[in-house]
């Protein structure tokens, strides 16, 4: 089955999803026309219920070693392939006496 | 990126690092490399760097462009746990998101003196991370994605409403699950999402981007940023009720 989104539904997804920069998207739907206060809370209660089952996917922990390892890897790529060093001061010409 | 000879690199490079420092404590032997830069190892004691600690991640990144090695090790130490989150979740293989996390501050380390500093870090990080995890996919040909995008459009006769599919998307399975039974159905679900809208979801939700910083993580329009999330959103929960529907069946 195709499914249709409408402008409520996109709105609540905006407003959830980017409630944080409040330049973006207010209460008030703007950029949504035709949107009502009430049909964009029921989305949004719906979509946090569906959001909240994506807090089930498991965060796997990275391997204690895993920044120590890193750190080591771009120290040895660094010094295998002779990457400039970052801001080095330039040489003075070399004065033969 | 040519992610074999790459990988063949790094896991040369890998070896010479067991040699040179078996248990990896971050601390080498005495037969350190000769050239050997001295970055601070993120794992240090605490208290050895509480000047580095109270650092931005982008006073951390002018120090160390301007030549003080110590600040690497805490920006890897900062965003370890919170990019390998994103890096399995996005890719679903822990080895995997090893090798891009690697590959990711291996980047930092040689672009750092292209950051703009009017930029903030961490969007700037995800876009590297990002990349490389893109890289990889493509290189590995995972799967042919399968845009749900094309089905939400407006006006498509005989479709449903998006509200009916979100409120029966998050009913719960019928039959009891087990916590790991419950999170191995959404990371199948996730998992069987195409790549660019699991990616934008991934973003949004755990690491709670604003649409403008994944405008810039992803480079693309803020209108699209809105139109691939909305697509995201449908189409997790269209996979979750189809996998739902399939797990109720089978029990």
């Amino acid at each position: 089955m195709k499914t249709q989104m409408n402008n409520d539904d996109r709105c609540a997804i905006d407003l959830l999803l980017d409630q944080r920069d409040p330049s973006m998207n207010g209460w008030g739907n703007g950029g949504y026309g035709n949107t009502s206060d009430m049909a964009v809370a029921r989305r949004m209660r719906s979509l946090k219920g569906l959001l909240g089952i994506l807090s089930a996917l498991p965060a796997v922990e990275p391997d204690p070693t895993l920044g120590a390892r890193t750190v080591q890897y771009c120290e040895l790529v660094h010094a295998a392939t002779g990457v400039v060093e970052i801001n080095q001061p330039q040489r003075p010409a070399q004065i033969d006496g | 990126m040519n992610t074999s000879s790459s990988n063949r690199q790094r896991h040369a490079l890998e070896a010479a690092v067991k040699e040179t420092d078996p248990d990896c404590t971050g601390h080498g032997s005495d037969n350190s490399l000769p050239g050997r830069s001295n970055m601070t190892q993120p794992n240090s004691s605490p208290a050895a760097q509480p000047a580095v600690r109270t650092l931005s991640d982008e006073e951390l990144l002018e120090a160390y462009r301007l030549g003080d090695r110590k600040p690497f090790g805490q920006l890897v130490e900062r965003y370890q746990r919170e990019l390998f989150h994103f890096l399995v979740r996005f890719l679903g293989d822990r080895a995997a998101a090893e090798d891009v996390f690697q590959e990711t501050f291996l980047q930092v380390h040689q672009s750092a003196a292209q950051f703009d500093t009017q930029r903030r870090f961490r969007p700037w990080l995800f876009t590297i991370a990002a990349n490389k995890a893109r890289d990889l996919m493509r290189s590995q040909a995972r799967r042919p994605t399968n845009p749900l995008q094309a089905s939400i459009n407006p006006g498509d006769e005989g479709s449903g409403q998006f509200l009916d599919l979100m409120e029966s998307a998050q009913e719960m399975p019928s039959a009891p699950l087990e916590k790991r039974e419950l999170q191995g159905l959404v990371h199948s679900t996730v998992m069987g999402m195409p790549d660019h809208l699991r990616e934008i979801l991934l973003l949004s939700y755990f690491h709670q981007f604003p649409y403008r910083q994944i405008s810039e993580i992803l480079v693309i329009p803020l209108g699209t940023v809105k139109s691939r999330l909305h697509a995201a959103v449908a189409c997790f929960a269209e996979k979750w009720r189809q996998i739902n529907e399939n797990n109720t069946t089978s029990h």
